[in-house]
């Protein structure tokens, strides 16, 4: 018997010591983990942290991962609730539906807590009105932007004033059509243009989709009825494939993003439409082409302002320990001083575009960055709440802003890749997009 | 001492490492089977989760999707399984001669084996194949043709080569590991039996390795089968389902879709038809292991 309540004892002593040390551990200093991706502004961010840290006595965990991961990874992090991440790098795709989930909190209860010095100082009015409705659900925003962009096509001057060609300040499809062939093989192995191609809702998909929009395409009608069978859809398949084919780089299923901007950097292709933050990459020292790139308007055709809209965002996961915390890490990171900061420490060309008015009223960024005027046109006016001609019960301009996009995206994303491929017909490819599309909208509960 | 453990209360000593080893094992299976009755979409919480009995079963066995990586699995294994078990004989032959610089050659052919799938498959996609940059590209523009469109149009063979680099190697391993093993004196007598270099190979060498041969399959097999990471970072599957095998198209459903009923019903389907391609083949071995030694 005394045996036993020794042991009993001994064990209760650990277990007290252990949880000693677990709350001595918690009154220490916070430390939060954050969720975010691998691109340039990121990774900027993550360097100049410490200056956070130094200040606030607050540590970061950065889990730092390429988008399609970081996308599936805090996916399961909120949709299975183990809680892993105290901040998360959210999209504008996500924000809406993650709000309404409640897989992350509502930012207006921590603005309404804070001092009106402080609130003044942060300057939610300053934010874009399209980027910050796009990160809202229910008039409540979820996240705060930390970059935003729109689309825009970049030419080269050099090669356009060599064929004598004079690019539009807002040309159509057609005409982008007809430079890209004038201009492929002007100078040896040049592509005319070059669009992505590789498979993926957040790679072919952003282009193309405004290609549909621009066409008069749409991928549900009101009724969320799938319309892969209208005849404008059919159009903005045949032109997209017609344009590779004629003019852009061969072959182009293994090219995303990076690749094309590689190719653009590169000085290998004469035209490109993708998102306008990558102006600030084509016009960097170690680019070949800098200095020698023009700007225009996302191309129309039946539908004109067909920009699409897209910011990172940080946002607060539900089952944070410490939101109060994640909370002022979000302010600092999306503040206008932040973005001083990163202009005096590592360059105005590379501040974080497209989220704040006073970026681009700022003449330091102005003198480095050409295109802002464009860009912010651009951002400013995206078509996100009415993308399309025809009426549509979604809104979003490079995707259909449904939690089944993500499946729904890359199931047709493939389908466009077998068909420019040649692997699939385009009757077949469009009718496999349109059975995929019903089957979301009937499991989804869309379609009634 | 066999007596002792036929006892029963011997046995029951056994029962911690066998309820351990069954959680370990069955436990996830168990767990798979039941959510493959369900409908859960995580992004849909709204939606809650339902039991839908057999319909994820029924919804994947009418997919036209899945008989086409169905296919694309038996391609990919059995024309993998082939090429590899072709090439290991092959160079298992080669570098069982003794020649200058034979141990390089050997650490060149067998170094494939130990890159691992995720970086294999970017070095291959970036830098080898690409059109607008890789070597593809080079060679193309060198010879004046267009490149070779590896990832759309061939995405299939692509990826069917691809395996063979990798796998080849280990294949050549244990063939050479058999042909180390053969006496010389075996061989010898064939010589002065009058056998050619040919007549021996089959006669001798390939039947006495036999046992190699059916190990580095079977071991081929259970890994060809769960090729993932190529995959994943050179065509993800595509265009369309071309180059989709079954744990790519679980993951392409879980991952992506966020479906963990359909996917889990998928698994179970995976391994069903992995458990049927493995026994088929360890009792087609074990016929041949009972023949060779009677």
């Amino acid at each position: 018997m005394s045996r036993t309540l020794a042991v009993l004892a001994i064990l209760l002593a650990g277990s007290t010591a252990v949880f000693a040390a677990g709350a001595r551990e918690e009154s220490g200093p916070v430390e939060l983990t954050v969720a975010t991706v691998n691109n340039p502004d990121m990774l900027i961010m993550q360097q100049l942290s410490s200056w956070f840290t130094r200040s606030t006595h607050i540590k970061l965990n950065f889990v730092v991962l390429p988008e399609n991961e970081l996308r599936q990874k805090v996916t399961e992090d909120v949709g299975l609730g183990s809680g892993r991440y105290d901040i998360m790098t959210i999209g504008t795709y996500d924000a809406p539906f993650w709000g309404k989930n409640g897989w992350v909190v509502s930012l207006e209860p921590f603005f309404a807590r804070l001092p009106q010095a402080e609130r003044d100082e942060y300057d939610r009015e300053d934010l874009l009105p399209s980027i910050r409705s796009a990160l809202s659900y229910n008039h409540a925003q979820y996240a705060l932007p930390f970059y935003g962009e729109s689309s825009m096509v970049f030419y080269r001057k050099d090669l356009f004033a060599r064929a004598g060609l004079t690019m539009p300040e807002a040309p159509t499809w057609k005409q982008i059509y007809d430079f890209a062939v004038r201009l492929k093989d002007i100078e040896k192995g040049t592509y005319g243009i070059v669009l992505r191609g590789l498979p993926g809702w957040g790679e072919i998909l952003a282009p193309f989709n405004t290609v549909i929009n621009a066409f008069g395409g749409r991928w549900f009608d009101e009724q969320w009825h799938p319309a892969f069978d209208e005849p404008q859809m059919r159009e903005a398949w045949e032109f997209y494939k017609k344009i590779l084919a004629d003019a852009g780089e061969p072959n182009p299923a293994t090219n995303g993003y990076t690749e094309c901007l590689a190719i653009m950097q590169s000085g290998k292709a004469a035209l490109w439409y993708d998102a306008t933050v990558t102006a600030g990459a084509l016009e960097a020292p170690d680019s070949k082409v800098a200095g020698r790139i023009g700007y225009a308007q996302a191309p129309s055709a039946r539908k004109g302002n067909n920009g699409w809209l897209w910011a990172w965002a940080l946002a607060i996961g539900s089952s944070s320990r410490h939101p109060n915390e994640a909370f002022k890490f979000l302010r600092w990171a999306t503040d206008r001083s932040y973005i001083s900061f990163v202009g005096s420490q590592v360059g105005w060309t590379r501040v974080p575009p497209g989220t704040r008015a006073s970026t681009y009223s700022n003449p330091s960024y102005l003198a480095a960055a050409p295109f802002a005027r464009r860009v912010l046109a651009a951002i400013e006016s995206a078509d996100y709440e009415h993308p399309t001609l025809a009426p549509v019960p979604y809104v979003g301009v490079q995707y259909v802003s449904i939690p089944e996009f993500q499946s729904l995206g890359e199931t047709v994303s493939q389908q466009l890749a077998a068909y420019i491929a040649g692997q699939k017909t385009i009757d077949a490819a469009l009718a496999d997009s349109q059975a995929a599309a019903l089957r979301v909208a009937r499991e989804g509960g869309y379609l009634k | 001492m066999l007596d002792e453990l036929n006892r029963p209360r011997s046995r029951l000593l056994t029962l911690p490492a066998i309820v351990i080893v069954a959680v370990i094992t069955q436990a996830p299976i168990l767990v798979t089977l039941g959510l493959s009755l369900m409908q859960w979409i995580v992004v849909r919480p709204d939606m809650g989760v339902t039991f839908v009995g057999l319909n994820n079963y029924i919804d994947i066995l009418v997919s036209r999707d899945f008989y086409a990586v169905v296919l694309n699995t038996a391609l990919i294994t059995l024309i993998s399984l082939a090429a590899c078990t072709l090439l290991g004989i092959l160079f298992g032959l080669m570098l069982n001669q003794d020649f200058p610089g034979v141990n390089i050659v050997r650490t060149l052919i067998i170094s494939p084996f130990f890159v691992m799938d995720a970086v294999a498959g970017i070095i291959w996609r970036t830098m080898m194949l690409n059109s607008s940059f890789g070597f593809n590209e080079s060679f193309a523009s060198l010879l004046g043709i267009k490149p070779v469109d590896f990832f759309g149009v061939y995405s299939l063979l692509t990826i069917i080569i691809l395996i063979v680099w990798q796998w080849t190697p280990f294949f050549v391993l244990i063939m050479l590991a058999g042909f180390r093993s053969i006496s010389v004196e075996v061989v010898d007598s064939a010589r002065v039996d009058g056998a050619g270099w040919f007549r021996e190979l089959l006669s001798i060498r390939l039947p006495i390795i036999m046992n190699h041969i059916e190990v580095a399959i079977l071991l081929g097999l259970i890994f060809v089968l769960k090729v993932f990471g190529l995959i994943f970072v050179t065509t993800r599957g595509g265009p369309g389902y071309s180059s989709a095998n079954l744990p790519f198209y679980v993951y392409r459903t879980a991952f992506l879709g966020w479906d963990v009923g359909h996917a889990a019903a998928l698994a179970v389907v995976t391994v069903a038809i992995t458990l049927v391609a493995i026994s088929v083949l360890f009792r087609w071995f074990r016929r041949r292991f009972a023949e060779s030694a009677s």
